[in-house]
Order: C-alpha cells, then sequence, then structure tokens
C-alpha cells in the first residue's frame, strides 16, 4: 500500500505554467517573430538627424498591434480547451509587457498627439478582445461542422473591422486607428466582447476542472 | 342694389388698410434702416491710410466707438490659396477687447495684414453684434504706399511711377507709431502740421520722408531748425532704415529713387537652419544597441531562467520602461531661439527680430510678443494688441517675425568713422565696400565705446561663417554698410548719405 504509485500531481502554480507555454517551440518562435519585427520597424524609421521627425512610435504601436491581433485571433480559434486559451492569453499578454521599454522610449522620444495610458492599454484590449472573437467565431463553425472555415474566418475578422470602419465613417471597430486617436466606442465594444468572452472562457475552465476531477475520481 | 351697398362699404375701407400697410412699411423700414445709420454714425473701423492698405506687412488701424459699450473686435483673413479651398488651417485672425461708454472711445494699433481672399470683421458684445463688414479681395494689394501730405497734391503727382498706389492725406492723419508706416515707400509733406514724430517715425520704419520746399510750404521755425540739424547741410540723412530728404517739385523724382533697404528680406533672411537646432538626447546607434541587448536577455531569462526568469523579465521590463521614459523624454518640448538686427543710421536705430520654433508635441503657444509668421508660411495665427497665438502640429518648425521696434544706437558711421556706442564688444565686424575699396572685409572686434578711422587691410578677408550662412541677408545689404555681432544680435550700421552721390573719398 505504501509503496503503490500515486496519481496525484503537484498542481503547477499559474506562473510555472505560463512560463512552460512561453518556452514552447510555436510560442517561442512567435516571441522571436514578434521582437524581430518591432527591433527592426524602430531602427528603420528612428531619424538619423535630430530635426526630423520621430514617428518610431507609430511605425512600432502599428507593428505590434497587428502581430498581437493576428497571433489572438489565431490561437483564439486554434486552441480548443479553455485551460490551454487561458494560459496563451496570459502568454501573449506577455509579449506585450516585455515590449514596454520600447513604447514608452519610443512614446517618450516621439511626442504624438495619443495618450500615453491610452496607448499603453490598448494593445492589451485588443489582444483580448480578437483572442474572443477568435474563440466565439471558431465555437459556432464547429457546431456548424464547419472547422476548416474556423481559423480563415477569424483572421479576416482584423480585416472586416477596417472596413467596417471605413464604411461606417466612424472609430468603432478599427484597432490600427483608435491606437492613434482614442475612440470611447472602440472601448466599449472591445471591453464588451472581451469580458464576455473571459466569463464564457471561466465557465469552460469551471466545467473541465470538474469533469477532470470526476475522471480522477473514477479513476 | 345691395351689392352695390356692399361694394361701396368694402371699398370704403380701402383707404384705411392702405394707411395701415403704409404705417407697418415705415415702421419696417425704421427697425432695419437704424442698424446701418449706427454702423455708419456711431462705430467707424479704420484700416491702412485713407482705408488704403498694403498687404503683406504692418498697417495702422483705428476704431472709433460712440456711445456704445465695451465690444470685442474681431478681424478674420483667409489666406488659403486655390489649391486648399477647404483646407481652414490658412486662417490668420486679430482680436482685442474695445472700451466703450458715453463719449467718444478711439482703439488705435497695428496689425499685419497678409495677402488675404476674403477679409470679415465684426464688433461684438455678448448679446449682439454692433457692426461688421467685409473687405473685397481687389484691396489685398502689396504695392507700397506713397502718401502726400501738402495742399497741391496733382502738382507733384506726376513725379511718381505711374504705377504707384499714391494717397493723399491731412497732417493730422498721419501716425506716431513706426510700425504704421511699413507699408509706406515714401512719405512727401509741404504741410506745417505734419509733426517732427511723424516723421522720425516714418524714416525710421523705412520710408523716405520727403519735405517739399515750395512757396506754398509754411514750416515754422522749429520745424526749419530740427530739418537743419538733421540734415546738417545735405540734402538727404539715413534715419536708421528710411530718408529724410529736402527737396523741390524739380528734384523729387530723385529723392523718391533712394534705394530702399528690402526689409522683408532682411528679417527673413535671419533664418538659417542652424538658429532652432536640436541635438539628439542619446545617440541613434546606442538606443539600438540598447534594445537588441535588452530584447536578448528577456528571450534568456524567458527560456532558461525559469518561473524566477520569467519574473525577473517581467520586472526587468517595467524597469527600463520608467527608466527609458526618463532618459528619452527631451529636456525642451519646444526649442525657441532669436535673431535679431539693429540697423542704424543717422542717430536712429531700429531691431528686426525673428524668432525660429521648434515644438515636438502638437500644442498652442500664447507668445507675449506681437508678431507674424513669415509671408510664405501657412500657419495658423491668432493676434492680440499685446500677445500672438500659434498652433503648431507635432514636430512643426516655425518661424515668426516680430514687430520691428526702434531702439538705442549701437553702431554708427559719423563721417568715415564708425563708432561702437554700446557698452559691448562687436566681433565679426565686416565692412560691404565696393570692389575697388581697400578697406572692404574683416575688422574682426569692436571694442565698447570704440571709434575706428584706420581699417586693417586684409586683401584676403573672408566673410565670418555667421554671415555665409546668412547669405540672403547679407545680399540685401547697400554698399559701405558694416555688419558686426555680438552673440546672436548682429548690428547693421549703414552710410549716412547714398553711396551714388557720396564723394569716394568720403566713403570707408
Amino acid at each position: 500500500m505504501t509503496n503503490a504509485p500515486t496519481n496525484k500531481t503537484k498542481p503547477k502554480s499559474l506562473l510555472s505554467l505560463v512560463t512552460q507555454r512561453l518556452r514552447q517551440s510555436d510560442m517561442a518562435q512567435l516571441l522571436l517573430l514578434f521582437f524581430a519585427v518591432i527591433t527592426i520597424g524602430i531602427i528603420a524609421t528612428w531619424p538619423d538627424n535630430p530635426q526630423l521627425a520621430n514617428n518610431s512610435w507609430a511605425a512600432l504601436a502599428q507593428s505590434k498591434l497587428a502581430l498581437l491581433i493576428f497571433f489572438a485571433t489565431l490561437f483564439g480559434a486554434l486552441l480548443r480547451t479553455s485551460g490551454e486559451k487561458l494560459i496563451t492569453l496570459i502568454a501573449l499578454s506577455c509579449f506585450h509587457l516585455f515590449t514596454l521599454p520600447l513604447d514608452t522610449a519610443t512614446y517618450a522620444a516621439s511626442f504624438p498627439e495619443v495618450n500615453f495610458i491610452w496607448a499603453l492599454t490598448l494593445p492589451l484590449i485588443a489582444l483580448l478582445s480578437y483572442f474572443m472573437l477568435g474563440y466565439f467565431v471558431s465555437s459556432i463553425l464547429h457546431r456548424l461542422h464547419l472547422p476548416l472555415l474556423a481559423i480563415p474566418c477569424a483572421l479576416a475578422l482584423p480585416i472586416a473591422a477596417v472596413f467596417a470602419d471605413i464604411y461606417l465613417g466612424r472609430n468603432i471597430f478599427n484597432s490600427f486607428n483608435s491606437i492613434i486617436e482614442a475612440s470611447l466606442p472602440y472601448i466599449v465594444i472591445n471591453l464588451l466582447i472581451g469580458v464576455i468572452g473571459l466569463l464564457f472562457l471561466l465557465r469552460g475552465l469551471k466545467k473541465e476542472t470538474s469533469a477532470s476531477n470526476q475522471k480522477a475520481e473514477l479513476t | 342694389m345691395t351689392s352695390k351697398s356692399r361694394g361701396n362699404k368694402s371699398f370704403s375701407n380701402y383707404p384705411s388698410r392702405y394707411l395701415i400697410m403704409l404705417f407697418i412699411l415705415i415702421g419696417f423700414l425704421h427697425i432695419f434702416s437704424e442698424p446701418i445709420k449706427a454702423q455708419d454714425r456711431e462705430i467707424r473701423l479704420e484700416l491702412g491710410f485713407s482705408g488704403e492698405m498694403v498687404a503683406g506687412t504692418w498697417n495702422p488701424i483705428k476704431v472709433t466707438l460712440r456711445d456704445q459699450p465695451s465690444a470685442t473686435l474681431n478681424i478674420d483673413f483667409d489666406i488659403g490659396s486655390l489649391q486648399n479651398v477647404d483646407n481652414t488651417s490658412s486662417i490668420a485672425s486679430y482680436s482685442t477687447e474695445l472700451r466703450g461708454g458715453s463719449g467718444v472711445s478711439v482703439f488705435e494699433d497695428d496689425i499685419y495684414i497678409p495677402r488675404w481672399r476674403t477679409l470679415v470683421w465684426s464688433i461684438q458684445t455678448p448679446e449682439t453684434t454692433l457692426a461688421s463688414g467685409s473687405l473685397e479681395r481687389r484691396l489685398s494689394d502689396s504695392r507700397p504706399l506713397h502718401l502726400m501730405v501738402t495742399e497741391n497734391p496733382s502738382s507733384i503727382r506726376g513725379q511718381y511711377p505711374e504705377d504707384s498706389r499714391t494717397v493723399s492725406l491731412l497732417g493730422t492723419e498721419l501716425s506716431n507709431r513706426p510700425t504704421s508706416y511699413e507699408g509706406v515707400a515714401s512719405l512727401v509733406i509741404d504741410d506745417r502740421f505734419v509733426s517732427q514724430r511723424n516723421i522720425i517715425a516714418a524714416a525710421s520704419s523705412g520710408t523716405t520722408v520727403i519735405v517739399l520746399d515750395t512757396e506754398e510750404s509754411n514750416f515754422d521755425e522749429d520745424f526749419r531748425n530740427f530739418l537743419d540739424a538733421t540734415l546738417a547741410g545735405k540734402t538727404e540723412q539715413r534715419l536708421a532704415s528710411g530718408w529724410l530728404a529736402q527737396s523741390n517739385i524739380a528734384t523729387l523724382s530723385d529723392s523718391l529713387a533712394l534705394p530702399k533697404l528690402n526689409k522683408v528680406a532682411l528679417g527673413e533672411g535671419l533664418a538659417d537652419s542652424a538658429l532652432a537646432n536640436r541635438s539628439f538626447t542619446i545617440k541613434p546607434p546606442i538606443i539600438y544597441g540598447s534594445i537588441i541587448i535588452y530584447l536578448i536577455c528577456i528571450l534568456l531569462l524567458v527560456f532558461f531562467g525559469r518561473v524566477p526568469g520569467f519574473i525577473t523579465a517581467l520586472t526587468l521590463s517595467v524597469l527600463m520602461a520608467v527608466l527609458s521614459q526618463f532618459i528619452l523624454t527631451p529636456k525642451e518640448e519646444l526649442i525657441q531661439r532669436s535673431r535679431s538686427i539693429v540697423v542704424n543710421a543717422g542717430g536712429l536705430a531700429e531691431r528686426l527680430e525673428l524668432t525660429q520654433l521648434l515644438s515636438l508635441s502638437a500644442q498652442s503657444l500664447d507668445l507675449p510678443l506681437k508678431a507674424h509668421p513669415p509671408s510664405k508660411s501657412t500657419n495658423i495665427w491668432q493676434a492680440t494688441p499685446n500677445s500672438t497665438i500659434l498652433s503648431l502640429k507635432r514636430w512643426q518648425n516655425s518661424q515668426l517675425i516680430l514687430k520691428p521696434v526702434i531702439v538705442t544706437p549701437t553702431l554708427s558711421w559719423d563721417g568715415t568713422t564708425l563708432e561702437n556706442l554700446s557698452d559691448q564688444s562687436l566681433g565679426d565686424v565686416y565692412i560691404f565696400a565696393g570692389s575697388n575699396s581697400p578697406y572692404a572685409g574683416n575688422q574682426t572686434a569692436l571694442a565698447a565705446k570704440q571709434s575706428l578711422k584706420e581699417f586693417s587691410n586684409k586683401p584676403d578677408s573672408e566673410l565670418p561663417k555667421l554671415y555665409k550662412d546668412l547669405e540672403d541677408l547679407v545680399e540685401q545689404l547697400p554698399e559701405g554698410s558694416v555688419l558686426a555681432r555680438s552673440g546672436g544680435q548682429l548690428y547693421l550700421a549703414l552710410l549716412p548719405t547714398s553711396p551714388l552721390k557720396t564723394n569716394p573719398e568720403e566713403l570707408p
């Protein structure tokens, strides 16, 4: 009895799960790509002459936002379990946190017309809402038995948002425009999507946990 | 019969109806004609001299209110071009508070009038508009004015070039403020009601003031003494950037042809690319290197540091964010540098100043100075009697030409002696003499209160570096003028008489 092997593993902390996720090959490659793209963006746009306008923040913000939205929609649509989704979402948020010094440095040197807090928080809001949009689109298409369309449809969402704003003539859905010019409708809609998605995700996580507990009890 | 009587009854009502309608009409006419009368009689706005203004320069403005409440005067200039019809960024305006009350209130000032497409003015109280109007585009004329204060203007009109804008006015209509004469090329007077202050104000501002000595001239003793003392036996004398000349009808055209100093070019020529230069807080290669090293550190910490490494990476990113914000924020959000030139001649001096601005952030600047952007600029600006409000976009480089002011003379020619009248030493003293003059060139320095009669003769003397950079300014200088500098301030001494009329031996 005493020598019997135990099935119970020590539960991992959130930090170790996120660290583990960041070290997985897919995330590691994306992190490298992310760093490379924004470094090249900064070097390409930082002026050699101090008299010239420094527009490096705009270049950095746009490229960073594009990559984060792409990764968020992709993983939101791709991953199936709520646990995986949540950890990946946190890991993707770390992409933004790791590059905060680049945001602050380019912001200080560029003097953009947008608010500093807005410039730092919008990528996180966009990340959250597009992750959830990817998740919703994927769930709907899976229920419609069209899983192959999940990723293309999710990736078409940011493009659709740009065109929706062009059609409406207002700044509501387009993140690329919103980062330059603060927009209240944008923040309301995206936060709403993000929070609803997060609630769904947490509910799914609860179900998954109880299911795994039941399974463990049965074994 | 019945119908007839009815008809008569209704017919008998017509005269009373007509009468009522007539009263209503008179009432309407009375109501609508009243503001027009008020505008004509109670409020008077005068721009320029006798309504003639010069676009692209300073002009006098006079507002007279009679028994009117305090109000605000607004003048809006739309200076847009046909290429940017819908662009509202090309708007200049002037506004000031007008003190009203019972009796007559007069407001006088000088305003810079750009070349406009539409000029609209209004005098308003918070409740109502007291008067308003607009000026036709054809009045936007940049040709200088030739003022005639004479009892018989037709006798001298033929002496002016054909396309001259001549304006005949009374001596009492002249201004005592030098800036009012910025757009005036010449002022011919034979009227004893013209004061010495008017003459000095006009001449110091670049106008050729010609005192016409005719049989009809009735100048008093004081005025003749002033004239003799200033001209000292000569027929003309430079006073700051203008001239004072004595002439008769036959020689008037010669006096009108005295060389003018192009003050607009001189003022705008003060700018050079290095005036509002800024330097990097940190050089770009150091920034690139720091970014790369930082990102490599993050990757190493995340991939090999496990949980402690991840926490360190997050802490490092927050620390670096705070640090980079402090280090890379430029010390000056607005770089403002000025350069001025003091034009000295005949014991009078006028200072022209240019301010160069580089704003890193988008902002609206309220500068406590009277100024305007250069003629080719498309900046939005609002002027008040004491300030200039300029809207700048981020990283916008802009210039302002300040209103010229009369100052104490610093550097002056006294015959062939060059005098430094100030208490500061002047460097880069350079004489712009003719190629055949042995004295052209660099005199290096002039100590405080020093007079120089003997000039060094350096055939290989070169133009100082700053003067080379100010090529547009140097091109405008007449022969025999001397340029010197003390810090960012330039001093220009002009020959007191025209080089064409001076004996070559009297030239330096």
